[in-house]
């Protein structure tokens, strides 16, 4: 039993969630797209631990957002499906629709092309999703993923959140595009005095703010 | 093999002259600096009839002067220093150790240079050197012009120094630029510190006046004086003395760097001084100075000035400059956070490694690692002094209210006691007074009361409602989806008809019942988002669309048909989306309950927007029972519902939240739907 993705075979794949009963429940979605189910029951001590424990030539990954609720992993799924990304292995991200896609990192964004705003992906959902990514991988992107390199103004900030106010031109002149300060090199300031402008590699295809990913910032 | 050289064109003396000059103040202190690591203790710049062109700048020093090998080999070689800040100068200075760029500036500003230098080992030397820019700028390459340094010889040895004189300036120099040379001259080497072993001064009635003004000190009147510090491992300590000198608060390296799980601030070794003032008439009161005096001290001298090696660095602390983003914290918390035009304050750093790289057009550091960790030391211990203070004010706040019983109490003891002196007739008719004056009070304060108490309540049910939103989203709603969709897709696959007849009901059953639960979760989790919180431009038809969407399966649960219509264009107003959200949603839980109470056949939920002489109007209309059982003018006070476990509170928040926003709110106990009407008006940005 295996899965073809953009021209790989995928024997298996592994399911993440720190929850016994949410982690069968994805489960059984994935048991039906006729690929290999793995339960993932240890805990995850970090992202190269996990990385060493899976195939990276014919494993794939699902995982849950939220992984640290209990004392199950000692990173959240956004940063291991990255890594995964990284690393070469195809991997999925899915969350409830509860958990704003702002709470992920805009700079990790950049490798979680297959992010699915539900915690109930159906099979269809999965393949598509582990196939995106894997051409994404490969080089191959979907125009709202594609990244480009973009000017970057910050506008305003928000010191009691810490968080920056960008607009990006070449996505939109108007729409101010909210980023935590955490997620941007040191160097990207907001200025009361005078205009802020930066270069990053974002993929300004986008349709919505929360797609939008942010990294490879050089100054303006 | 021919050999080859690079030569440059004269032009490049002008292009790195204009460009790399950023005001006639920066460059001469270029040449004040080059005194400073030359151990001079005085330094006196003139400026001779500058305020037309063709005026005269001369700066001289009390130091070391240069022999003729030294005005070759070092003050005549552009881009590179000399100066190394691991070795310090023959009176233990670190060297400002520019790399002559800044000097070439100010040299440009004239139409010709004259050195004039006398070294300290033979003081009855004399050096000149004249550079006539002129000569250059007739030349093919700048090293096709010869440069003579004549020497004379005195009988008596004299003092040694060096004056600069640039002759001839290209253009004036205005009041605002003396003024701004003055500021910094007299800031470079920290006139509040005693300590200090340099000494600047302008030949300016600008100067003088500025001297005294600053040299007026009123560290003594501030409220808070902070003392910060940070040693060569990255570990800060503070502590903050009130005027009397009495220790307040001490912070340790674990409290101020909380944020950083009290890792060590990678930078070099400084000390961070900040004096805080109350520019308020009372708390002037009782000193000898005025608010007056003090603010227009702050006014020139005020912000957090950074010294590097003891000399000023611009533009940290200069007017204008904010570098550790202090009034837009104050603007966010007036109460405990100081702004520029209420401080002053000065980091010092000895940098002896270097880590820390002025910019070559000298507009501040390099924002290298060092530099960030410096700027999070000075960050942190300002957070740090701001949570205390707060602290301190909610502690008042306690205090005052244990004490206000009491003080009431006094209070009304004192009239009484007026009262019962007041002649027989007259004291019954004020007793009578006093008495309804009094009733009314209380019932007033006991209405307040119930008041905090109704919204404290809320918001425990609130965080509380938020936090199992949460969890239920998260796991058990989860679950029970991903199940039932398996059940779902299996059962099609295997029982194939049957499935239809004996499943498909149940299954979507439960699938309806779990979007129901979900929307709780969101609607409650989306309201605390604080994004929606800050002022920004609201799209008012957005909001509600929005709203809609989420309350859509909640609504679907109900068998509620949602019919919503929109104005044309997309109106909007500043505020906070919270607040009109809170107002929709708010109007749309209370028809949703109003249709539970409704026999109708279709329960309907109406909303209208419409755009009426510059405010937007909604109107919130259902086929419900309407307001029945309540007085019309009572649906908004708080507390007053009609509704078993109603809180009240919900009409009385759309009431707040519309009047915050500038708007009115109305009620029609029998709208156009048969049941209430609400209509909300909010101005908007036309």
């Amino acid at each position: 039993m295996s899965i073809q993705l953009g021209g790989r075979t995928i024997e298996r794949v592994w399911v993440i969630d720190d929850d016994p009963e949410a982690r069968q429940g994805l489960a059984y979605a994935v048991e039906d797209t006729q690929a290999e189910v793995r339960l993932r029951t240890e805990r995850i001590s970090d992202d190269a631990e996990f990385l060493r424990s899976i195939d990276r030539q014919s494993d794939a990954v699902l995982s849950d957002y939220h992984l640290r609720k209990r004392n199950y992993s000692s990173l959240n799924g956004d940063h291991l499906v990255a890594s995964c990304y990284r690393a070469g292995v195809p991997a999925m991200l899915c969350t409830t629709f509860t958990d704003a896609p702002l709470s992920i990192s805009k700079s990790e964004l950049r490798y979680i092309p297959a992010f699915f705003s539900t915690s109930n992906p159906t099979p269809e959902q999965i393949i598509g999703g582990l196939a995106t990514c894997a051409e994404e991988i490969a080089g191959n992107f979907v125009s709202e993923r594609r990244p480009w390199r973009n000017q970057v103004e910050v506008v305003d900030e928000d010191t009691e959140h810490d968080c920056l106010y960008v607009i990006v031109p070449g996505w939109s002149l108007k729409k101010k595009v909210m980023l935590y300060k955490r997620d941007v090199p040191k160097f990207v300031k907001y200025s009361s005095s005078e205009r802020s402008f930066y270069y990053a590699q974002v993929n300004s295809g986008a349709e919505d703010a929360s797609g939008l990913y942010f990294n490879g910032w050089e100054r303006g | 093999m021919a050999s080859a050289f690079f030569h440059f064109s004269p032009s490049i003396l002008k292009r790195l002259g204009e460009e790399l000059n950023q005001g006639v103040d920066q460059g001469i202190l270029e040449l004040v600096k080059n005194a400073y690591d030359a151990n001079a203790t005085e330094c006196v710049v003139t400026l001779e009839e500058t305020d037309e062109p063709g005026g005269k700048i001369s700066v001289v020093d009390t130091g070391d002067g240069m022999t003729v090998d030294e005005i070759k080999n070092g003050w005549l070689v552009l881009g590179k220093s000399k100066k190394s800040t691991s070795e310090r100068t023959r009176l233990g200075r670190i060297p400002a150790g520019n790399k002559g760029l800044g000097r070439l500036a100010s040299l440009r500003l004239g139409r010709s240079v004259t050195l004039s230098t006398r070294p300290r080992h033979d003081q009855l030397r004399r050096h000149e050197l004249v550079v006539d820019w002129r000569r250059f700028d007739a030349a093919e390459h700048v090293g096709k012009v010869p440069l003579k340094v004549r020497t004379f010889k005195s009988k008596k040895a004299r003092r040694s120094g060096t004056s600069v004189e640039i002759n001839d300036l290209h253009e004036r120099i205005g009041k605002a630029e003396v003024k701004r040379l003055a500021r910094a001259l007299i800031l470079l080497g920290d006139p509040f510190r005693d300590k200090s072993s340099f000494k600047p001064t302008l030949v300016a009635p600008e100067y003088a006046d500025l001297e005294g003004l600053v040299q007026r000190s009123y560290f003594a009147d501030a409220e808070y004086h902070l003392i910060a510090s940070l040693d060569s491992q990255g570990i800060a300590s503070s502590k903050v003395v009130d005027f009397r000198g009495k220790t307040l608060y001490a912070g340790t390296h674990a409290e101020i760097a909380a944020n950083r799980k009290s890792r060590g601030y990678a930078c070099p070794a400084a000390s961070f001084e900040v004096w805080i003032f109350l520019l308020d008439g009372q708390t002037f009161a009782t000193r000898s100075t005025n608010v007056g005096q003090v603010r227009e001290w702050l006014n020139e001298v005020g912000g957090v000035h950074v010294f590097h090696n003891e000399l000023r660095v611009s533009p940290y602390g200069n007017e204008g400059d904010d570098w550790l983003g202090l009034n837009l914290r104050r603007a966010q918390n007036p109460e405990s956070r100081p702004s520029t035009n209420t401080l002053i304050g000065r980091v010092d750093v000895v940098d002896q490694s270097g880590a820390l790289v002025q910019k070559t057009d000298r507009s501040g550091f390099i924002e290298n690692e060092p530099f960030y960790e410096l700027h999070a030391f000075c960050h942190d211990v300002m957070e740090w002094i701001a949570g205390r203070r707060l602290e301190d004010a909610e502690k008042k706040r306690a205090k005052a209210r244990a004490e206000a019983p009491t003080k009431s109490s006094s209070a009304k003891q004192k009239v009484e006691a007026a009262i019962s002196n007041a002649p027989q007739g007259a004291r019954e008719q004020f007793e009578e007074a006093f008495s309804g004056y009094e009733k009314q009070r209380d019932r007033e304060v006991g209405q307040l009361q119930r008041e905090v108490q109704l919204y404290r309540t809320l918001s425990t049910a609130g965080i509380t409602a938020a936090t199992f939103a949460h969890e239920s989203a998260g796991n058990p709603i989860k679950v029970i989806s991903q199940s039932v969709s398996a059940i779902e897709r299996r059962s099609r696959a295997n029982f194939l008809e049957n499935y239809k007849e004996y499943l498909e009901d149940p299954v979507l059953r439960i699938r309806r019942a779990v979007g129901s639960l979900s929307v709780l979760g969101v609607a409650t989790l989306r309201l605390i988002d604080h994004e929606k919180r800050r002022r920004s431009k609201v799209d008012l038809n957005g909001v509600l669309r929005n709203v809609l969407k989420t309350f859509k399966p909640f609504a679907d649960g109900r068998d509620v048909v949602v019919r919503a219509s929109y104005c044309a264009g997309e109106p909007y107003l500043h505020g906070s989306e919270a607040a009109v959200e809170s107002i929709i949603t708010n109007l749309v839980n209370n028809a949703l309950g109003a249709l539970e109470d409704s026999d109708q056949e279709e329960r309907v939920l109406g909303l209208a927007t419409s755009i009426v002489d510059g405010n937007w109007l909604l109107s919130v209309m259902d086929n419900g029972p309407g307001i029945e059982g309540i007085r019309l003018r009572e649906i908004w006070l708080p507390g007053r519902t009609t509704r078993k476990n109603g809180t009240g509170l919900g009409l009385t928040i759309v009431r707040d939240a519309a009047l915050d926003l500038g708007g009115t709110v109305s009620a029609k106990a029998s709208g156009p739907l048969g049941g209430a009407e609400i209509i909300v008006s909010l101005p908007i940005i036309e």
